[in-house]
């Protein structure tokens, strides 16, 4: 009985300190995303694009960010995995962790007229063979910026 | 040349409403959905529960004597993990006949297995029987209780468990709930761990019952023989006086407090 | 809502564009599908489960990037990727991102 209430206390713990980073986490987000309107990012490469205008600065620019599931998170889709469907307490997680590395990409990028050619990259940084591990993620964002004069 | 300009005026307004709307997270946060999948987990596990306890009690209670002996054989295995004393011979003696007595008044008892009545050194007041029929009393128990009404008492309950099979039924039901549920949780970590605290739950819940029972039958048999419970009564009011457990933790141990224990033992015939 | 994973709409002229839009999602099978992928994995052969599963994810990445896209007036994706990963065992993350542009046909 005793595991139990252990287990209780660490879910209870981990999902307040869990939700309360989070909220903190997306205001700062939100706030950095929205300074970062009108600054053109997109997708596609150089070919559609012409060249007259004359260019100043190309400069590759990246973001890299490792996230981890919190105890709570981790159980949670745990046990969701038994009945299957979305994931909601990890979507979360991945979502945050996308878009701060695309933002510390596109804040490395000052003064560039437009960010090309942006790719994501995710790699699983947990050691396949070890079951207790949390999930933990690595999140790299990179483009091309491109500055005219 | 591609046109870098927004179509419209109220293209900021756009994007923030992209950004304050967040599509790509589910609109039901990790709490609720945490707490709509235990319940459903717990539900499950209450089922399975309710389903293997209701297949142990059949097969159990078809099942023939002699089978029933030789499984209760398997499971307990050797003796010889207690200390085996004799320090109160005049009371062992007075518990065999009494044994003999209550056995006759009920036909599960009267079977194959030998019904030994065992005293162990160990301080702690208690009692209890083992798969095969094997009784142990404590010495505690034997040193602080000297009315014998209250060792019948005793005797008859832990005999109440065996006639009710309960070690048998207890056994098969963890067996298959068990079962089931590694099947189900198939190797996740978190659905296994939880699975087995909720089995736990429901396993408490279960014994408690099971001890109220063996309180009835032995309190029934308590006025077969004497005609009266007071040696119950007494029995329980000296428990009271040895734990001083809180009320609130009987809800977590295999026993129901023995305040109710008192209270349905004065109250039922 | 025009998806394509090229870097224009054939026959179409690129009006304006909104930047990278992106859907992503996670989700699991139930414990039977697990079960069942697991025994099959001993023969080899496709686990028709698990392929369903990247199929639900995909689908449901995409019409979150497309329901971005449409927020932002945008009639067509173009360069679209898709990135996977496995968070926790047994479930799949899709992410699709891509870019949100307006598009005429040319000659109008």
């Amino acid at each position: 009985m005793g595991d139990l209430i252990t287990l209780a206390v660490i879910l209870l713990v981990t999902y307040m300190t869990g939700s309360l980073i989070e909220k903190a986490h997306y205001r700062k987000i939100k706030k950095r995303e929205k300074a970062l309107i009108g600054k053109t990012m997109v997708s596609y490469g150089i070919k559609t694009w012409d060249n007259t205008k004359k260019v100043k600065k190309i400069e590759l620019v990246s973001g890299e960010v490792v996230i981890s599931v919190d105890y709570f998170k981790t159980f949670a889709a745990g046990l969701k995995n038994l009945f299957g469907g979305k994931l909601n307490s990890i979507e979360s997680i991945l979502d945050r962790g996308r878009r701060e590395a695309i933002l510390r990409m596109r804040e490395k990028a000052v003064g560039a007229n437009f960010i090309v050619n942006t790719k994501v990259e995710q790699i699983m940084m947990n050691d396949p063979s070890n079951k207790n591990e949390y999930p933990k993620c690595a999140l790299i964002a990179y483009g091309t910026a491109i500055t005219y004069e | 040349m591609v046109q870098l300009l927004h179509m419209n005026n109220n293209i900021e307004d756009k994007y923030l409403k992209v950004i304050e709307d967040n599509v790509n997270v589910s609109k039901t946060g990790a709490g609720t959905e945490f707490l709509v999948t235990i319940s459903a987990v717990a539900i499950i596990c209450f089922c399975v529960f309710i389903f293997s306890d209701a297949i142990a009690n059949v097969v159990i209670d078809n099942m023939s004597d002699e089978k029933q002996v030789k499984i209760e054989n398997i499971l307990t295995g050797k003796d010889s993990d207690f200390k085996i004393v004799v320090k109160h011979p005049d009371k062992l003696k007075y518990l065999e006949e009494t044994k003999k007595r209550i056995v006759k008044l009920d036909k599960r008892l009267q079977r194959k297995s030998v019904l030994k009545i065992n005293e162990i050194e160990e301080k702690q007041v208690n009692a209890f029987v083992l798969p095969n029929g094997s009784i142990y009393f404590t010495s505690g128990l034997l040193d602080k209780v000297d009315n014998k009404e209250a060792l019948t008492f005793v005797l008859a309950h832990e005999l109440g468990h065996y006639a009710h099979r309960d070690h048998l039924k207890s056994i098969g039901r963890e067996l298959l709930s068990g079962m089931i549920l590694s099947v189900i949780s198939f190797g996740n970590k978190q659905v296994g761990s939880t699975f087995s605290s909720f089995n736990n739950m429901n396993y408490i819940n279960h014994s408690q019952k099971q001890e109220t029972n063996a309180d009835r039958y032995a309190n029934h048999i308590m006025y077969r023989l004497y005609g009266k419970n007071d040696g119950a009564v007494e029995f329980f009011r000296f428990l009271k006086k040895e734990e001083k457990f809180p009320e609130l933790l009987y809800y977590f141990s295999t026993h129901p407090s023995t305040e109710k224990r008192l209270y349905i033992i004065q109250h039922s015939k | 809502m025009i998806l394509t994973n090229i870097e224009s709409v054939p026959g179409m002229k690129i009006k304006a564009q909104y930047g990278v839009v992106s859907g992503s999602t996670v989700r699991a099978k139930n414990a039977f599908a697990d079960i069942g992928a697991g025994l099959k994995n001993v023969v080899g052969g496709e686990l028709k489960s698990y392929t369903e599963l990247l199929t639900e994810a995909r689908k449901e990445a995409t019409s979150r990037m497309e329901t971005q896209a449409q927020m932002l007036g945008a009639n067509a994706v173009i360069n679209i990727r898709y990135a996977t990963s496995a968070v926790t065992s047994g479930a799949a993350e899709v992410y699709a991102y891509g870019t949100a542009v307006y598009v005429e046909p040319v000659g109008v």
